[in-house]
């Protein structure tokens, strides 16, 4: 394959509710008293809510728009548009299955002529878009095109306040997820050598059963059971040689990695894992972003929340190499590594000095 | 070349307590394809289930990752390094074709070398408006060589479509309860076949010139299996013999995703397949979208070109159809 095939991130979208739900007011609201500090245990200190307005649909567009105001691309180049968003709510709770949100997406950004399809693989959902999106980039199949998703999960934390009774219950992650939307634009890297490396993606099935949303049985939206603690466990025992193997693809080693983004579950959870991995791996990376105090969990748009917020504030260099994993419901180990490039002067500072 | 047909197996769920959900139709249809090309489930690389009503309509995680470990592909890591990725692709009726093109893509990169690609749905109740039979299939694919396989796909999309089809899950109080529930509804206004009919022709009309082909030179044709009728209907707009454009819904109901496999293992079974050496799918779902795959192979079975298209003396049954067409598509 031709190394000037290469996909790169070229711009990055992200669309936030404008109502805020902290973790003290969201525990207050539980119909049980819990005796835990979440806030502490977590390190989430809020979370963005959908108003009524606002769903997995108008985030999942509004990412899309603002993308494409940071891109060099029209909306009418994207050739491929993926929707990854776990919920799939297009007017009120009301949980769209036919036809697929990204055909409402893509014709609500001007992209009519782009192939466009969902895909649905939990919280490791825009990943997964992104190993597909590199393929058809690197393939020369379409020269640019679009991973988006919007996640209205706050009515998971709603209604788990109902029902949890104990710090025990298996809907105690449900009272960590936040809204938002987010999307990106990949396209055709035009030097050698740069851009996405490797998109590594490994699903451990054995493990499942631990996580499931679905449906809530007795109020609109949805509800999810987890054993969270058996999941960090369970990835973190079994994910050392899949990013192992990811890094030997890319030339790297794990503290040639400037930037770690984790899937954001919680801040302790993050921190342990981060430190068993280096552990395992004998080095540890520079960095390891948590970006859970003012958004929460999520879901499939976590690690482009992430990017988002510190491309803003100016965090990354050009040159430096970026790592995201994902650990999600599956159970779905994930790695994307690519190199930072010219995409830090289109936001923050780097923007205005333009 | 890209991604060939190893296998493709289909199974149909019982009834009353034979009944079976989403997941172990999808799962048994996954062995019965590993089965027949007499493959080892850690062999597959990547498993892709594109089936849309499933068990309790779970949301994650993705039902590909219930299948895998169903069939015990690569559960855990092993120390061989090989590994399964798994995941779930919607788009209705035309998400078996995405599948299989990703598919396709990943092994023209030398990504991966075996695929996976599943689809089956049941009614995950309670719901209404449900009408497709429960079913599973699978379509097991490996890369392909210059006698065999993918040569060409193509999707459009017809938005203006959009709201002849719909399926939500929405929340409904019910009278008499405490408590309301959340229900599958399924909307499918009564055009939506004939205007499927249209995008179907628009769309393959114009792959078909863009190809270079004649449509006499299909040898068969793959077409969805609903909306109920689809492929009669098609088949007479489009003037084709009905010998060559599958229908199965006289022996299986209305199939929703798994249909295209449906149809396509019955003409590995009676041989019709192997007699072919051009094969047109043709899938249709909301949207409303079209998805194409034109498929090539060397004949294992030497015939008579008789081409697709109908002969004289053909006309007359073709007209009372045409007419019957008309008729049932005027409500548009």
């Amino acid at each position: 394959m031709e190394a000037d095939r290469n996909s790169r991130i070229e711009s990055i979208g992200r669309a936030l509710p404008e109502k805020r739900l902290t973790t003290t007011d969201l525990m207050a609201s539980c119909r049980h008293h819990i005796k835990v500090d979440m806030e502490e245990l977590t390190g989430i200190h809020e979370r963005r809510v959908c108003s009524e307005a606002e769903n997995s649909f108008t985030l999942a567009r509004d990412a899309a728009l603002d993308c494409l105001a940071h891109s060099g691309h029209k909306d009418s180049e994207l050739g491929l548009v993926i929707n990854c968003s776990i919920s799939k709510f297009d007017k009120g709770l009301s949980h769209r299955y036919e036809p697929p949100l990204s055909l409402s997406i893509k014709e609500a950004i001007g992209a009519s002529k782009a192939l466009s399809f969902d895909i649905q693989n939990a919280c490791a959902g825009m990943l997964t878009g992104v190993y597909i999106l590199d393929n058809y980039i690197r393939l020369g199949l379409v020269d640019c095109g679009m991973v988006v998703s919007g996640e209205d999960i706050t009515s998971l934390s709603i209604n788990a306040a109902r029902t949890i009774k104990t710090i025990a219950s298996k809907q105690m992650a449900s009272l960590t997820v936040g809204d938002a939307g987010a999307a990106v634009i990949l396209e055709r890297c035009p030097r050698a050598s740069k851009g996405i490396a490797v998109s590594e993606f490994t699903t451990l099935s054995k493990h499942s059963d631990l996580c499931f949303g679905r449906p809530c049985k007795d109020a609109p939206g949805a509800s999810m059971s987890t054993e969270a603690r058996k999941i960090h466990r369970v990835a973190v025992a079994d994910s050392p040689p899949i990013l192992k193997k990811a890094l030997d693809r890319s030339g790297l080693t794990f503290d040639q990695i400037d930037h770690v983004i984790p899937h954001q579950t919680s801040e302790r959870s993050i921190k342990s894992g981060a430190r068993r991995i280096s552990e395992k791996l004998g080095v540890k990376p520079k960095n390891v972003i948590i970006n859970l105090h003012d958004f929460g969990n999520t879901a499939s748009t976590t690690h482009f929340v992430a990017l988002y917020r510190y491309l803003n504030e100016g965090l990354f260099k050009k040159g430096e190499n970026i790592m995201l994993i994902c650990f999600a419901s599956g159970l779905v180990v994930g790695v994307v590594i690519f190199t930072m490039d010219e995409l830090v002067d289109k936001y923050g500072l780097a923007k205005e000095s333009t | 070349m890209g991604a060939r047909i190893e296998s493709v197996h289909f199974v149909r769920s019982g009834t009353g307590l034979l009944r079976k959900g989403s997941i172990k139709l999808a799962t048994l249809a996954a062995l019965g394809c590993l089965k027949k090309a007499e493959m080892a489930p850690c062999e597959v690389d990547l498993l892709i289930n594109t089936g849309i009503y499933r068990d309790e309509n779970i949301g994650e995680p993705a039902i590909a990752s219930l299948i895998q470990q169903g069939i015990k592909a690569n559960p855990g890591v092993n120390d061989d390094g090989h590994a399964t990725f798994s995941f779930d692709l919607a788009n209705g009726g035309c998400g078996i074709l995405n599948a299989i093109n990703i598919v396709h893509n990943l092994m023209e990169s030398d990504a991966i070398n075996v695929g996976l690609v599943v689809a089956s749905d049941a009614d995950p109740g309670p719901s209404e408006g449900y009408g497709y039979a429960p079913a599973g299939a699978a379509v097991l694919l490996e890369p392909g060589s210059n006698e065999e396989g993918f040569i060409a796909f193509r999707t459009d999309t017809y938005p203006k479509y959009e709201n002849m089809f719909e399926s939500r899950v929405v929340f409904m109080g019910d009278k008499g309860r405490s408590k309301g529930r959340n229900i599958m509804r399924i909307m499918e206004k009564k055009a939506y076949m004939a205007r499927c009919v249209d995008c179907a022709q628009r769309s393959v009309e114009d792959f078909v010139e863009k190809m270079g082909l004649d449509l006499k030179t299909i040898d068969l044709v793959i077409p969805s299996q609903s909306p109920i009728g689809f492929p009669k209907k098609f088949r007479v707009r489009m003037g084709l013999r009905r010998s060559r454009v599958i229908d199965v819904s006289e022996e299986h109901g209305e199939l929703h995703t798994a249909g295209p496999a449906a149809a396509l293992a019955q003409t590995i079974d009676d041989g019709q397949f192997a007699r072919a050496e051009r094969v047109l799918f043709v899938t249709v779902g909301a949207g409303i979208t079209v998805s194409l795959a034109l498929y090539h192979k060397e004949r294992e079975v030497e015939i008579n070109r008789e081409g697709l298209a109908v002969e004289e003396g053909e006309e007359d049954e073709l007209v009372g159809m045409l007419e019957e067409d008309e008729e049932n598509g005027s409500d548009g």
